[in-house]
């Protein structure tokens, strides 16, 4: 019986830690303490077909000074509190520098739908002591198949509205301008 | 049971995710791949001070560097950056380039001159570094680990600013050696039409030689200025874009034209149906270096037609030795080089867009510039895009195909070992066949491993390495004005013209009684 817990435990472990990640901004949140090292960064992702449901995405650190196997990785995952209809809300706070919005690893169709990424290469700057809107994000179906993640919208005052009700504690607080590009 | 367990242990062993994956997934949770300590969310935090000594310095505080000078924080930069310096690492010249940069937006030139000369004695030195470079040709080599050097724009662009400031101690044969060094470095890229297309180099070379009484010198610089100009205008850049691709091909198509014809054999009788087959290339050759050359035609017609839609700036401002003083505005942030590929084997530009494109320049209130008077149009990111391709990116290419393929087959051996393994443990026989199968997976695993190794070994990453505090854009605006101090009032407007709200600003110039002032000005776009 000892045994059979163990293994409940370890694939516990291995299979439901991906649900919290202290970079993701939460909908409980009560407090939002910036060091002087890290940011807040804030983007907002709109999926113009219902079919596709993003699960995870992936942000590479951007560091010419450092080798690319020591670049840091990041997997996000998609917590669906922060899907609001088509569009999907982000909030990030990370160690203060340059990133690259990978890919989005997400499902396409329905209950028998496949696995299938959308390549970004967006890249965002995170301020420290900032909090920073770094655009939207458009991406959706077209004859070629999903388009690719490059496109990036200014709409600061629609983003910021769902971003401040899918994060409470965003509430009052100075949001600037800071495209990705 | 037991005779079972061995093998059954090493089949779920090996069909476990191999240890790359696994390292991914360790930041699945959001933790860091690297060694860092961070803070959990909603926990007060007290901020540290990441001030560090100068000998625990490393290359990792560059980037806190950089970050710094783009805020602002121009001390802790210069810390930084002297910090790194002062190890006389592969790295030296990029430091002392990122050092200038910083000196020039603090206005402490001859500090900039003097980390440009030592940059630029080590950009254009073959020689030094060299066993690093060997290194890095292997096929386990990095490129990164080579010493940076720079590409042929940051070349240009070291040499530039060098000759500028040279111009500002008087200091006029060595400023025309300098630009003279930027016009070859400008020249050393894969596209022709590419090879000189820095008009600023090509003015203040003329300028020089003016100086120093060369006249006809002047003036071959300034007809190559006048060229220079037109091709790198951007109502020309998609033409030229599309020419040089023509161009390329052609070059191609003559070069395996070449080829054929060099290895024609005389006469034999088997060798006359290669020559039949030959011919029949020779002439699908033939007839699309024709057409290639007529598409040629069309765009150079193109681009002589677009030349006349363009307003050339007054370049004698530039030539003219009364107009005293040399204003540099520099703007935006430096084209930002990231790796891409599934191994990070190729290297892109990206440019942060940036509001600052057209100023106003008033000396002390009244006295506005005549905006006919600034050489624009000298953006960092075209002459980063347009360096063509260089001779490692087939390397790391080869090297990523290696990677990849190496990969695939040790993941094809460890899934045969696991295979080999499963079937050893459910096989119901002897304990000699079932050792015999855990043989064979074992073999498979090995061979699997050697492989994997190999793969990990090998390493196609581009070195992505560059002069990220340059600006994007540099005008440069020659002006006349009297000895002594003056206040610049200096407005930016976004490309439509219109004025950007609290970027305006005003500040003191010394100008000299003798020779040229060249004066720098930064503008930032600080959020």
């Amino acid at each position: 019986m000892k045994k059979y817990f163990f293994i409940n435990v370890l694939i516990c472990s291995i299979f439901l830690s991906g649900c919290v990640s202290p970079y993701v901004l939460r909908k409980q949140q009560k407090t939002l303490v910036i060091s002087p090292d890290e940011g807040v960064v804030l983007f907002t992702a709109e999926v113009t077909s219902g079919k596709y449901r993003p699960f995870q995405y992936n942000i590479q650190e951007i560091n010419q000074y450092k080798f690319y196997g020591a670049l840091k990785k990041y997997i996000i995952p998609c917590v669906p509190e922060n899907m609001t209809g088509m569009f999907l809300v982000f909030g990030l706070k990370l160690p203060k520098g340059t990133y690259k919005l990978d890919f989005f690893s997400g499902q396409l169709g329905g209950f028998f739908g496949y696995q299938h990424s959308l390549a970004g290469g967006n890249i965002f700057d995170v301020t420290p002591m900032k909090i920073t809107y770094a655009g939207r994000l458009v991406f959706g179906w077209s004859s070629a198949g999903f388009s690719q993640l490059n496109l990036v919208k200014d709409e600061y005052d629609a983003d910021l509205e769902l971003e401040k009700m899918t994060f409470p504690v965003l509430q009052g607080k100075e949001i600037v301008k800071d495209l990705s590009y | 049971m037991k005779k079972r367990a061995v093998p059954l242990f090493l089949a779920v062993l090996l069909f476990l995710p191999p240890p790359n994956l696994l390292q991914a997934g360790t930041n699945f949770a959001g933790k860091p791949s690297t060694q860092e300590v961070l803070q959990k969310p909603d926990k007060e935090i007290i901020p540290q001070t990441t001030k560090k000594n100068i000998e625990s310095i490393s290359d990792a505080d560059a980037m806190s560097a950089e970050i710094d000078f783009y805020r602002g924080n121009y001390d802790d930069c210069e810390r930084i950056l002297k910090g790194l310096k002062d190890k006389h690492d592969r790295n030296f010249a990029l430091w002392n380039n990122e050092l200038a940069s910083l000196y020039l937006a603090k206005g402490m030139n001859k500090k900039a001159k003097e980390s440009l000369s030592e940059a630029f004695l080590l950009m254009n030195n073959f020689e030094a570094f060299k066993n690093l470079e060997a290194k890095a040709l292997g096929i386990t080599g990095n490129e990164a680990s080579k010493a940076y050097k720079g590409d042929p724009y940051e070349k240009v662009l070291n040499s530039l600013y060098l000759g500028l400031l040279l111009i500002d101690e008087n200091d006029l044969e060595n400023a025309a050696a300098s630009f003279k060094n930027g016009i070859l470095c400008d020249s050393d890229v894969e596209g022709d039409l590419y090879k000189s297309d820095v008009a600023p180099l090509y003015l203040l070379a003329a300028r020089t030689q003016i100086a120093t009484g060369n006249q006809s010198l002047a003036d071959d610089y300034l007809k190559m200025a006048n060229e220079a100009y037109y091709l790198s205008h951007p109502v020309n850049r998609q033409i030229v874009w599309e020419e040089q691709i023509l161009r390329t091909k052609k070059a191609d198509a003559e070069k395996e034209l070449k080829k054929i014809l060099g290895e024609q054999p005389d006469t034999t009788q088997d060798e006359k149906k290669i020559n039949k087959k030959n011919q029949k290339k020779t002439d699908d050759l033939k007839s699309q270096i024709d057409a290639l050359e007529n598409q040629i035609k069309d765009k150079s017609a193109q681009r002589e037609e677009n030349n006349k839609k363009i307003a050339l700036p007054n370049f004698d401002n530039f030539l003219n030795q009364q107009n005293n003083v040399i204003f540099c505005i520099e703007s935006g942030k430096a084209p930002l080089k990231v790796q891409v590929g599934q191994y990070g084997e190729k290297a892109v530009f990206k440019l942060k867009p940036y509001k600052a494109k057209i100023f106003s320049v008033a000396i002390d209130k009244n006295i506005n510039i005549d905006k006919a008077c600034f050489l624009n149009n000298n953006d960092v990111m075209f002459q980063a895009q347009t360096r063509g391709g260089r001779k490692m990116d087939g390397i790391l290419k080869g090297r990523a195909q290696f990677k990849e393929t190496t990969a695939q087959v040790s993941t094809a051996f460890i899934g045969m070992s696991a295979i080999a393994a499963t079937t050893a443990a459910f096989s119901g026989g002897s304990g000699d066949s079932s050792y015999a199968g855990l043989a064979i997976s074992g073999a498979f695993l090995v061979a699997g491993l050697v492989m994997g190794a190999a793969s990990a070994a090998a390493n196609p990453s581009a070195d992505v390495r560059h002069w990220s505090y340059l600006p994007a854009e540099i005008q440069i605006i020659p002006f006349s004005a009297s000895s002594g101090k003056h206040q610049i009032s200096l407005i930016s407007c976004d490309d439509s013209g219109k004025e950007l709200k609290g970027m305006e600003s005003k500040f003191d110039i010394e100008v000299k009684d003798t020779g040229t002032t060249v004066i720098f000005k930064r503008i930032f776009e600080r959020i």
